[in-house]
């Protein structure tokens, strides 16, 4: 059940990502051309170099931000916890922002790779901070994380208050889309996700016994302050690359975990599986949702989560199946 | 047998125990706060500045020294000061009641809220300003009063309304993004300088309002800070020993968001002083209590700090948002790794 | 004071864990509540501690209704020990058990004589005057036991409701702690229930035992009249023989080796 239906739902959902919006081909050509019946240079164009980057985009963003918050919500210990909280968005926002006004980038790849530069900077930098001298608490890890996005935000902000051309191209970018990604792009960040998702499966059972307690989690022969590190290491690396690839989309990495723990409760492993795969599926449905509502323009996808997402959130939370973490940070 | 870290006073029937480290330290904070404002007073564009500025202040005789020093430059350390307290305060309260350091009054929505006000009145009047101060506090109190309303009850240690109020400011947050992008560049710039937060030409009109709100909120938070200390033993114990934890949460909650919509009307969502200043204060007067004047003082200091600091150098000021975040990011972490534990 | 629960029905959601339970505690009594995990004898003492909302019947302190009090009022005459009591970071005992004199006081009256006393009183009646000035979570498990009872103490309350008190101390440590609640509501004259998971501890020290199973009571009564192999097999579906203590003549529940699941047997097994 838990693992066969995400997988259907996954498969689903890419399909229809194929088959609707995004250029002029209506789902029955496309559905022709796939199935290898008939197909039309157009068709091809619009299906393979259009709508499935932004298919494999939006599932690699999608699930590496829902296993993300997962991940850090476990590791924290705190149902606030969401996927900036380490810095990467904010670190992201500032090397994007230090290109546009001071060299005045302003090509895809250059975001990409300045995005991703600032989240693992800024990540690193909380890390080294949060395990300065002590353990790494989670306490410790919130607080580092707040305190150094806040830092960053201002710098950006600074920088973006002298530079009205750069706040120009910043309000744009901030809004996030999965428009414009090509395969390249996602085959960029593919191996850091790869690597993200492996350390995620084999930190399972640590996670699990941390949820415990660490004194529990000592005790069954896990090294707690390590365990998180290697959790908000692979959480950085999954939330630089979708930053990098798609902008700042902040909502899926809370509303995910809300819906995997809602229906798998507190078992670990079931929750960062669902949380990966519900995230992809939310992030590919929103996706075709931005296709549709203003045709023939896009609606931004942070919009469509948010829109979507927030009601779901409230009803997971007055339905009360979703506060089952540990004690509060 | 005392309360630990106490001075009982007693007459008759009436008793009093007063935390010994944490009025001290509230007193320094004070001693300071009224130092960073005499600074920031001194601080500034054109030759009333240094000495000149600070005897101006006490009473001096050149009458354009006074003038710039009493019409501009001490209403805007006062508006700063109000605004901070009340941003420090709220921290203070929403922190506490859900036992999170994460839990800022931003999460119930105010300052998304306050934004879509200022927007309202922006996009409304014709010459694109920013149009009345009470349009971000409006905005902030609906926001808030929504998010309560949508979740129906506070939940366990008032989860439920912190993540309905995290759900709905991402929402408005993502609608207001998309409006700026939509609109011409200088209504989204100027829209977008609000969010940052300033305290530029702020003066009595809006700290005087400010000033009235928090004479009655502080007082109303210090009579529920016992309440408080006994919350943080959660809502079992507490309830053992009296008191009714969704009823004090909400009581809490009304109040922290009240100061902090009421705060966003002096300077706009002056970032982070909300969530370390609670923490700074209870670094200095100890966890035995709940620090809550000991919050709204440091969020004071931490705001007019920061302003005096975004106009010592050079003629063009920083705002103090981008000031209170650049700086207090690294000052938090300095407090947070000299602790002890 | 005389704790009177009538006719309770409470739910979590849409399961029953508690049906039409009747219950009286009276003064200087301790009542133990027995039975199976899950049987709802922790939801009856979150009923009687207002901590959850019966759907039917009433409890009552004194002959008045405890919803019809105000939680302060409530807290003055009925103190609870949750299960697993969390305490803010860094405090210490001396702030805890300054902190179970909160119903007793006001904005003018933040920390009278009365207060004094009672906490010292309560500090040297758990033993742990000494350790006044430790922070709690420095604690060991024993010590700290004590000292969420000296807060408790400190409440001064003729009601005492605790929910598992020994749940994880080590048996020197249990029996102090049994000792002591024994103590106050012989010394004080107060009500005591508790929640208990062992049976033999229960028979040892309370007064009235309360066996319940499946939202129900099954028994309640004098531990040595109520307490029987019989009872132990409806509670817990075990078979057990109930002896009588050497020493003081107390019940104590010995279970039978069930021979169906049981190894070693068939290891050992004489040849005939």
């Amino acid at each position: 059940m838990i693992w066969g239906l995400p997988v259907a739902l996954v498969i689903t959902a890419s399909a229809a990502s194929l088959l609707i919006g995004g250029g002029d081909v209506g789902p029955l050509a496309a559905l022709r051309h796939l199935t290898g019946i008939a197909s039309d240079e157009h068709t091809a164009l619009i299906v393979g170099s259009l709508r499935l980057p932004r298919t494999l985009a939006a599932l690699v963003v999608g699930g590496g931000l829902g296993l993300a918050g997962a991940l850090l919500q476990a590791v924290t210990r705190n149902p606030l916890a969401e996927t900036g909280l380490l810095g990467v968005n904010a670190g992201a926002a500032l090397f994007v922002v230090a290109g546009i006004s001071f060299w005045r980038l302003e090509s895809g790849p250059a975001f990409l790779a300045l995005a991703f530069a600032g989240a693992l900077a800024a990540s690193a930098l909380v890390l080294a901070i949060a395990g300065m001298r002590a353990g790494v608490s989670p306490l410790r890890l919130v607080l580092a994380g707040a305190a150094l996005s806040a830092t960053f935000r201002g710098a950006t902000a600074w920088l973006l208050s002298r530079d009205s051309a750069g706040y120009d191209r910043y309000r744009f970018w901030v809004l996030g889309s999965l428009s414009g990604i090509t395969v390249k792009d996602v085959l960029r960040v593919a191996p850091f996700v790869a690597i993200a998702m492996a350390t995620a499966v084999l930190l399972v059972r640590p996670m699990s016994a941390l949820s415990l307690g660490d004194d529990v989690a000592a005790g069954l022969g896990h090294r707690p302050g390590r365990v998180r590190i290697a959790a908000a290491g692979a959480v950085t690396l999954l939330t630089g690359a979708a930053v990098a690839l798609a902008g700042p989309i902040a909502f899926l990495g809370l509303l995910a975990p809300y819906l995997a723990r809602g229906l798998a409760g507190a078992r670990m492993g079931a929750v960062l599986w669902l949380s990966t795969v519900g995230g992809g599926v939310v992030l590919i449905l929103a996706d075709i949702g931005t296709r549709l509502v203003a045709r023939p323009y896009e609606a931004p996808v942070s919009i469509l989560l948010a829109v979507v997402g927030g009601p779901v959130l409230v009803w997971l939370v007055r339905t009360n199946r979703t506060l089952t973490l540990g004690g509060p940070a | 047998m005392r309360p630990p870290d106490a001075l009982v006073l007693r007459a008759g029937r009436l008793s009093l125990a007063l935390p010994k480290r944490g009025t001290l330290v509230a007193i320094g904070i004070a001693v300071l706060l009224a130092a960073a404002i005499v600074a920031s007073v001194a601080v500034g564009n054109g030759r009333t500045v240094g000495w000149r500025a600070v005897e101006a202040l006490f009473g001096g005789e050149n009458p354009f020294a006074r003038r710039t020093v009493h019409t501009y430059r001490l209403p805007r350390a006062l508006a700063g000061a109000v605004a901070g307290a009340a941003l420090g305060l709220a921290g203070c309260l929403t922190q506490t009641l859900a036992r999170n350091r994460l839990a800022t009054p931003d999460l119930a929505g105010v300052n998304d809220g306050a934004t879509v006000g200022v927007l309202v009145t922006v996009l409304g009047s014709t010459t694109a300003t920013i149009g009345a101060w009470w349009a971000g506090p409006l905005g902030a109190i609906a926001a808030a009063a929504l998010v309560v309303l949508i979740a129906g009850g506070m939940g366990p240690t008032g989860y439920r309304v912190l993540v309905v109020g995290l759900a709905l400011s991402v929402t408005i947050d993502a609608v207001t993004e998309l409006v700026l992008a939509r609109q011409p560049i200088d209504v989204a710039r100027g829209v977008w300088g609000w969010t940052i937060g300033s305290l530029n030409a702020r003066g009595y009109d809006v700290a005087v309002p400010v000033g009235l709100g928090l004479a009655v909120l502080v007082p109303l938070a210090l009579l529920a800070s016992r309440r408080l200390n006994v919350l943080r033993y959660g809502d079992e114990t507490a309830t053992g020993l009296g008191v009714h934890p969704g009823r004090w949460r909400l009581y809490a909650l009304t109040i922290a968001v009240l100061l902090a919509g009421l705060a966003v009307g002096v300077g706009g969502p002056i970032a982070f002083t909300a969530m370390a200043a609670p923490v700074l204060a209870a670094r200095l007067a100890g966890n035995i209590r709940v620090p809550v004047l000991a919050s709204a003082l440091t969020g004071a200091l931490l705001v007019v700090c920061a302003d005096t600091l975004g106009r010592a150098f050079g003629p063009v000021e920083v705002p103090v948002g981008v000031l209170a975040g650049l700086l207090g990011g690294p000052f938090l972490l300095w407090v947070l790794l000299s602790g002890k534990d | 004071m005389q704790l009177l629960v009538e006719g309770l029905s409470a739910a979590h959601g849409p399961r029953r864990v508690l049906s039409e339970v009747d219950l009286t505690a009276s003064p200087g009594t301790v009542t133990a509540i027995v039975g199976p995990n899950g049987c709802g004898k922790s939801t009856l003492l979150r009923c009687a501690a207002r901590l959850h909302r019966p759907d039917a019947g009433r409890v009552t302190l004194g002959g008045t209704d405890i919803r019809r009090r105000t939680p302060r009022a409530l807290a003055r005459d009925l103190a609870l020990l949750p299960q697993q009591p969390t305490a803010p970071e860094a405090i210490t005992v001396r702030g805890l058990v300054a902190h179970g004199r909160h119903p007793h006081q006001g904005l003018f009256r933040q920390w009278s004589r009365e207060d004094e006393d009672a906490a010292r009183e309560a500090l040297e009646a758990a033993g742990v005057a000494d350790l006044a000035d430790r922070r709690l979570d420095r604690l060991s498990g024993g010590q700290r036991q004590r000292c969420w009872l000296a807060m408790i103490l400190a409440q001064a309350t003729p009601v005492v409701l605790l929910d598992e008190p020994t749940s994880a101390l080590d048996l020197g440590h249990q029996v102090e702690v049994l000792s002591l609640i024994r103590r106050i509501a012989a010394g004080r004259n107060a009500t005591v229930v508790m929640v208990v998971h062992d049976l033999s501890a229960a028979a040892r020290y309370a007064d009235r035992l309360v066996a319940m199973a499946d939202g129900r009571v099954l028994a309640d009564g004098v531990p040595r009249a109520v307490l029987t192999g019989e009872l132990v097999k409806r509670l817990y579906g075990i078979e057990a023989d109930v002896l009588s203590a050497p020493g003081d003549g107390a019940s104590v529940i010995v279970p039978r080796q069930d021979p169906g699941t049981d190894t070693s047997s068939t290891v050992n097994k004489p040849t005939r």
